[in-house]
């Protein structure tokens, strides 16, 4: 359901030994499907537990040069949350046909590619990085058109057309509760305003007044911003069925603040003019009761997901001090679901 | 004093950590945290054992049990979860409150500060 969130500064990893094979198995892909391009470059992109982000450069006929994103599962870092990527996928391709600024994709990855499931989208050029957005002078306008941007990116991607897409999980408040419940107790690890938060979840469930695609993981560092604003929304292996308002509720953590705490929509806007634009794109009221509970939630969420960041470390799946460090947030998630659920 | 003391060591590892890496090196990230990480144990060496006693001082009250931390918190998730204690009751509020108050002061004191 919930697989850990990126972190939002790492760097690219080394180049190691098994990368050549790497190159050649990306390159025949793309010629298998007759692109007649050349393979100019591929680095490893930091990406979620789950998947791998692969930047991916060929050079065309014409000299040209070509942006692409691989995106794939990789063995071993499974950890059985997130969707599929042909579901992802089949996702991204719903929320654009719905006008929500999304990356192309290109094409889904099959058995004889040798690369594992996956997915190929066009490159998106700008920034993710939530320190750069919200700071740098080149994204002052960018940051004055961001809240409204976002309110209606979200009422698109609330009205895709999912029908037909099997494998997207529903996830009512239950089910999440019971996710990270389960998550928790398996790591032995025991947080009690965590638990205190999922019974004031499972007292006060907000009321479902509509059931729609929902990205999962909608907050700077999973949106590529250029100096006019949104560019894409990208990291849809978070994406289920549930309650719209979930999205909304998700933005608004002070996590995702980042380092402007004061500004409640990304750390970039206020909450009304996030509002106003989902309102005037959808035809619909927000419901803000059911934002607050999500945005209450969204603090039980990440402060599970923080322990489970420093599982990965402790467990030894992956040794990193920044995933042990991240495991030391989790109060931060703690203290302000404890300061919100008494609103 | 001559002899270098735990959070003397601690100090130094910091200030390594703190030296510049040329731009671009994959590591400037990692140092980075890893300093933030050794200024946690530096608070943690100096607060964590009062932390500690007055949080199981106030579970020993709240549950009326006399056990470890762990034991403790974890009979506290039991209840919470079956629905043995009231999560809405001041007392357990202000405890998660207090317990939360100290670990932020430890691990994140800025959080707190800035808010």
């Amino acid at each position: 359901m919930q697989r850990p969130a990126p972190s939002t500064g790492s760097s690219p990893r080394p180049p190691t030994s098994s990368d050549a094979d790497l190159g050649q198995r990306i390159a025949r892909a793309f010629a298998r499907r007759g692109d007649r391009g050349v393979l100019a470059d591929f680095r490893r992109l930091s990406g979620g537990a789950s998947k791998e982000s692969i930047a991916v450069t060929l050079t065309g006929d014409d000299g040209a040069r070509r942006g692409y994103v691989l995106r794939r599962a990789v063995a071993g870092h499974d950890d059985g949350f997130g969707l599929n990527p042909a579901t992802e996928a089949g996702v991204l391709q719903a929320a654009g046909a719905a006008g929500a600024a999304v990356p192309g994709v290109a094409f889904v990855l099959d058995d004889q590619d040798g690369l594992g499931p996956g997915f190929v989208m066009h490159h998106v050029a700008g920034e993710s990085l939530a320190p750069r957005i919200q700071r740098d002078e080149g994204f002052a306008a960018a940051r004055d058109a961001l809240p409204a941007q976002l309110g209606r990116a979200l009422a698109r991607i609330h009205r895709a057309d999912i029908a037909h897409i099997a494998d997207l999980p529903d996830q009512p408040i239950a089910a999440q509760v019971d996710h990270y419940r389960r998550a928790l107790d398996d790591l032995g690890a025991v947080a009690p305003a965590l638990e205190l938060g999922m019974a004031w979840a499972l007292a006060h469930r907000a009321p479902h007044a509509r059931h729609t695609l929902v990205h999962g993981d909608f907050r700077l560092g999973n949106l590529m911003v250029d100096d006019r604003g949104l560019a894409a929304v990208l990291d849809w292996e978070l994406a289920h069925r549930g309650d719209p308002m979930e999205d909304l509720g998700w933005l608004c953590i002070r996590s995702w603040r980042f380092g402007r705490p004061d500004l409640p929509v990304a750390g970039i806007g206020g909450r009304e003019a996030l509002f106003a634009a989902y309102e005037a794109e959808s035809g619909l009221t927000v419901d803000r009761a059911a934002v607050h509970f999500w945005e209450v939630f969204g603090n039980v969420k990440w402060g599970a997901i923080c322990l489970v960041q420093a599982g990965r470390h402790v467990g030894g799946q992956t040794r990193s001090v920044e995933l042990a460090a991240i495991g030391r947030r989790t109060q931060e998630a703690a203290h302000d679901l404890m300061a919100l659920l008494r609103r | 004093m001559m002899y270098p003391d735990a959070d003397a060591l601690l100090e130094a590892l910091q200030e390594f950590l703190t030296l510049d890496l040329p731009p671009g090196d994959f590591r400037r990230f990692q140092h980075r945290v890893a300093g933030n990480v050794v200024a946690t144990l530096r608070r943690e060496w100096a607060q964590g054992d009062e932390a500690a006693a007055a949080e199981r001082a106030r579970l020993r009250d709240l549950l009326g049990q006399d056990r470890d931390v762990a034991d403790l918190n974890g009979e506290l998730v039991r209840r919470i979860r079956q629905g043995e204690i009231d999560w809405t009751s001041q007392t357990l509020l202000d405890h998660l409150d207090a317990t939360l108050a100290a670990e932020l002061a430890i691990n994140n004191p800025k959080w707190i500060a800035r808010k």
